[in-house]
């Protein structure tokens, strides 16, 4: 970096900045670290309060659980809830697990790449229709779901959906918001390097594989991920359409212990933290990718 | 390059099909064999008491296999709504009485057939309160397996009572007031904040049970020839009493109520000392709290009027879907769990409901039922004097979302007993 | 860079697409081969049951009744026109339950949206700055403590919360009650009288535990567009003596625009449709329906009463607010849509 010209000068988008300190020092960044810990860490604490505190009371007793005033530290550790329920005939944990993530991984390819596909199309093409088509599925998102449950539900019927996997995962192909989200990232591709590519006789499929997804790495990844936690999280619709045990997906087990009126918080403790586990693990794996996505490409 | 792609995206397509066709259900069994798909509420002593008996059917039927599938409370009426106009119900359904009728003018339910139970017959054998939900327009629509009570009797926690000082709680009150004062001794406010209420009263079921039961009580009637009414003398005494009963101190409206201490959490949880509730909780909470179920007694409330009456609700039964292909079949085995006297019997025992059948209420069947299972005792008692709540095109609408709202807010103190009835009486009658 | 240097174009697909000569036929078949399924879906699976989910408004319709031949339409479902939205301008005090519950859930509906975005956003964007200035490896760790609330299931957070709200055995009146020194018995989520600003304290509750589930969704994404920023830029500003409030005021912001936009616009419509955490958290739409939404409305109107025609018809209305809102939010933050 040669430059030492204010980047005002060169782009008169950007304000007038004055500088508040003898230009050359550099000491910028390493000011900045103090204070920035000082807000963060408490901001953590007070994130992280309601887990531990969920976390803590999975490892309660239903007795202890429900003690005024209430303790925080568990004063007779137990296993006793996640025996219960890894146990309970009623629930098998291991067929909802598998159904849960054949459900979940199927939808995050396949959202995955329909997003990225028709968010760089909208981005870099032009054609008949794109605006009624792009704020039609925009206006998707705006709809609430409720509209749609009895009619949707009748459409699996009629397609023999009801009660398999398939219900979840066929009607899930397209996904709105990833469509936006892609959209806007693709927005900034540089057309250079299309073009480049075309000219070189790259075919689109070709450029969308090679070239697109690259560039959209960190955005696969975090959408990905996002896509994962939300199709294993949801309980409402599979509850609906998949009503027999053997192909019930793992959020089923929060709503039993957490049912109307005998709530069982130390049960739906556990529930909860086995239920987050997977995707916490899938969170973690997918923070390596977007870390390597961003120092492979290079600062942009 | 595009030929790959297409590849990949239909070799997706193939895995996605494939995949989801293995977890899916087979073919319709064969002939031979028939299959009863039954559909329940959660409730896990119900359930359990009713897959025994399914299992004992099945033994004694090996051609039939009964599959299960529970919901939530609230998914079971989204799965029943999205399922119905489908045809994708089960065969056997479990309803709550008052359900019944708006589902069987639709046509969704079969009726049942006089070899099963004839309406005569089951005039007799059923519990005027329970089989009356179950039948529309002179056709019956369904067989009660419980008789549902949430009035009566309450909860009481007996330790408590003899901590406070009271002695022989068991033996129940004359007089309101009586109780009344019970209730307050049994209550702690530390700070001015309610730690345990007296008498927790103030649920979403309570709340109607109360006043409708009151109305009645004291001579009075809330549906009449000229519709829905609770603006009368007997309206006001009755809720005047309820707000009395809050004054005293027995219970803070504020802090419990459905949002925060319901009352069976609460009352287990040792925050109320006393509750209106049930007996089917104490299967459900027994597990979890021996300490309190073993101290809890029953004990019937004083009658606070000259008549002897209290409202019940036509509660948990079976019905046969319409367009379930195995009516016969299905039939027969409802006719197995709530028409088998001893069968009903088991299956009340495991639930913890009182029994639907006059045949279980007296008699042997009902001295077994209060031994094994003594909190029946006190309502086996009062049975008689229930009477059934009456046809609503909607009840749950005018219990929950206008009874227990309006009564509640005036508990807590901001609406007056005056406006609260004229809203009451009509928003009721706006909901016909 | 024109059509007009061709002939014009004969097949349908072609019609479809009008682009430069050169790439025409491979651009062509691109679009071709890919948007035409994704018509064909969508109007399948999205068009199709949202034209009948809406046409339902202009009847009765419940699904417990047989009804007419079309899709369960007519008959003992009948046609009622706009008679719903009519009674719907019905503003009296006498009006019937369901029309004043109506009102009350638009007023509540917006209020919780109206108060979840500037609060997501006043915490996420200066958290997000705040995590990229700090040491690479802290850098990992902050971001995934904030991320773990969005991972938890609503019905594990709402859970979560209730214990926190509760008012005997909660840990927040636990808190208030150790330094007042004398017990604090709020019941944050069920008494109807508790204002703050004119904001029902139950429909505060919630929006905390949303905010609080829902803030590392944008944190996220702007910590991703913040590190698309070019450093090139930073690296001068910093040269140039600016310091961090400076920086993140007049370079961070600007550039983070379009995102910020993006995010404001996708959390406004979520906070719209948010139903999992409510019904958690108040199964019935709170003391005096003070949390009703109108997302709940709906849903309670549709399966619990049964009165599905006037769902559809509050649903319609709410797609309206929903998509006015959007594209007032657009227009005020205009930044680049190119089409």
């Amino acid at each position: 970096m040669t430059e030492t010209v204010l980047p005002q000068t060169n782009d008169p988008a950007l304000p007038y900045i004055k500088p508040s300190r003898p230009a050359g020092t550099g000491k910028g960044l390493l000011h900045n670290l103090r204070p920035a810990y000082l807000i963060l860490v408490p901001a953590c604490v007070v994130t992280l309060l309601p887990f531990i505190w969920m976390i803590l009371g999975s490892f309660k007793t239903g007795r202890e659980i429900r003690q005024v005033p209430p303790t925080f530290f568990p004063e007779t550790f137990t296993f006793e809830n996640y025996k219960t329920i890894m146990t309970d005939e009623d629930l098998p944990l291991a067929t909802f697990y598998r159904n849960s993530t054949i459900i979940a991984l199927i939808n995050v390819v396949q959202v995955l790449f329909t997003s990225s596909l028709f968010g760089y199309i909208f981005a870099k093409f032009k054609f008949k229709g794109k605006n009624i088509l792009f704020w039609f599925i925009m206006g998707t998102m705006m709809i609430p779901f409720q509209v749609t449950m009895i009619p949707g539900y009748l459409i699996l019927t009629k397609l023999k959906l009801i009660n398999r996997l398939g219900g979840l995962i066929i009607p899930a192909a397209i996904d709105a918001f990833g469509i936006f989200l892609f959209r806007q990232f693709s927005l900034s591709i540089p057309n250079e390097l299309l073009d480049a590519a075309r000219v070189d006789g790259a075919s689109e499929f070709r450029i969308y594989r090679s070239i697109v997804l690259y560039q959209l790495r960190p955005a696969l990844a975090t959408f990905g991920m996002l896509t994962f936690m939300f199709n294993w999280n949801a309980y409402l619709w599979p509850l609906i359409v998949l009503t027999e045990e053997k192909v019930r997906t793992l959020p089923i087990i929060l709503n039993w212990y957490a049912n109307q009126h005998t709530q069982q918080l130390h049960l739906t403790m556990a529930a909860s933290v086995l239920v987050i586990l997977p995707v916490f693990i899938v969170f973690l794996f997918s923070q390596k990718w977007i870390v390597e996505g961003i120092t492979l490409t290079g600062m942009k | 390059m595009q030929k790959k792609s297409f590849l990949l995206l239909s070799g997706l397509l193939v895995l996605s099909l494939v995949l989801s066709a293995c977890g899916g259900t087979d073919a319709p069994a064969e002939a031979e064999g028939v299959t009863l798909r039954v559909w329940t509420h959660q409730n896990d002593a119900f359930n359990s008491g009713l897959e025994a008996l399914a299992d004992a059917y099945m033994a004694d039927n090996p051609d039939v296999s009964i599959s299960f599938e529970t919901f939530d409370y609230d998914t079971y009426i989204q799965t029943l709504q999205t399922a119905l106009p489908a045809g994708t119900e089960a065969d056997i359904l479990q309803m709550f009485g008052s359900w019944v009728c708006s589902y069987a003018e639709g046509g969704n339910l079969a009726a049942v057939p006089d070899s099963v139970l004839s309406l005569a017959d089951a005039r007799e054998q059923v519990f005027e309160a329970q089989i009356a939900g179950y039948i529309c327009d002179e056709t019956l629509y369904g067989v009660p397996q419980e008789f549902n009570i949430e009035y009566g009797a309450t909860l009481v926690n007996t330790a408590i009572a003899e901590e406070v000082g009271i002695s022989d709680i068991t033996a129940g009150w004359e007089i309101w007031d009586d109780f009344t004062a019970d209730a307050v001794q049994m209550a702690v406010v530390q700070d001015d904040v309610m730690t345990r209420a007296g008498y927790n009263f103030t649920a979403s079921d309570a709340i109607p049970a109360t006043f409708y039961s009151l109305i009645l009580q004291f001579g009075g009637q809330y549906l009449t020839d000229s519709g829905f009414q609770v603006n009368t003398p007997e309206g006001k005494q009755a809720l005047e009493m309820m707000v009395g009963l809050v004054e005293a101190g027995v219970v803070d409206p504020v802090l419990y109520n459905d949002e925060e201490n319901w009352v069976g959490d609460s009352y287990f949880e040792e925050t109320s000392a006393m509750g209106l509730v049930g007996p089917w909780v104490v299967p459900e909470y027994a597990g979890d709290f021996p300490d309190v179920a073993d101290v809890t007694e029953y004990v019937q409330l004083p009658w606070a009027g000259s008549t002897q009456a209290f409202v019940a609700s036509s509660g948990w039964g079976l019905a046969v879907s319409t367009n379930s292909a195995v009516q016969e079949a299905a039939w027969d085995f409802v006719k197995y769990v709530t028409l088998n006297a001893d069968n009903a019997a088991q299956w009340n025992l495991a639930s913890g409901t009182l029994p639907a059948l006059k045949f279980n209420a007296a008699g042997a069947n009902a001295e077994s039922l209060v031994s094994e299972f003594p909190h029946f005792g006190p309502f086996l008692e009062i049975l008689e004097y229930a009477q059934y709540e009456g046809h609503f095109p909607d009840r749950d609408l005018v219990w929950y979302d206008i009874t227990y709202p309006r009564i509640i807010n005036c508990l807590q103190g901001n609406a007056t007993v005056d406006e609260t009835l004229e809203t009451l009486e009509r928003e009721v009658n706006e909901s016909y | 860079m024109t059509a007009a240097s061709k002939a014009p174009p004969t097949s349908f697909f072609g019609k479809l697409i009008t682009l430069r000569p050169s790439r025409d036929g491979a651009k062509k078949r691109f679009i071709g081969t890919t948007v035409s399924p994704l018509v064909l879906y969508m109007a399948f699976f999205t068009l199709f049951p949202l034209v009948w989910g809406f046409s339902l408004a202009f009847f009765e319709y419940s699904a417990r009744r047989a009804g007419g031949p079309v899709l369960g339409l007519g008959g003992d479902n009948p046609f009622v026109g706009l008679a719903h939205f009519r009674s719907m301008l019905n503003f009296s005090p006498e009006a019937p339950l369901e029309i004043r519950q109506f009102h009350l859930s638009i007023k509540t509906t917006l209020l919780f949206s109206f108060l979840v975005l500037p609060l997501n956003l006043l915490l996420t964007l200066p958290l997000a700055v705040l995590i990229e200035s700090v040491h690479q490896k802290a850098k990992g760790l902050f971001r995934t403590i904030f991320f773990l609330p969005v991972l938890a299931p609503s019905v594990g957070v709402g859970i979560m919360w209730d214990y926190i709200y509760h008012p005997q055995r909660g840990l927040l009146n636990g808190i208030l009650s150790l330094f007042k020194g004398k017990l604090v018995g709020t019941n944050y989520t069920g008494d109807p009288t508790l204002f703050v600003l004119g904001i029902p304290v139950p429909l505060l509750a919630i929006i905390i535990a949303y905010v609080w589930q829902d803030l590392g969704y944008n944190l996220v994404i702007f910590i991703a567009a913040l590190q698309g920023i070019p450093e090139s830029i930073r690296d001068a500003a910093r040269i140039d003596g600016v310091n961090g409030w400076q920086m993140f005021r007049f370079i961070t912001v600007p550039l983070l625009k379009p995102t910020v936009l993006l995010a404001a616009v996708l959390t406004m419509i979520s906070s719209f449709t948010v139903f999992d955490i409510i019904q958690v958290m108040n199964n019935d739409g709170g003391p005096q329906d003070l949390t009703r939404v109108m997302v709940l409305d709906i849903y309670f109107n549709a399966f619990r009463y049964q009165r599905m025609g006037w769902s559809a018809a509050v649903s319609i209305v709410l797609f309206l607010i929903i998509f006015s809102i959007s594209l007032v939010q657009t227009r005020l933050l205009r930044t680049e849509w190119e089409y």
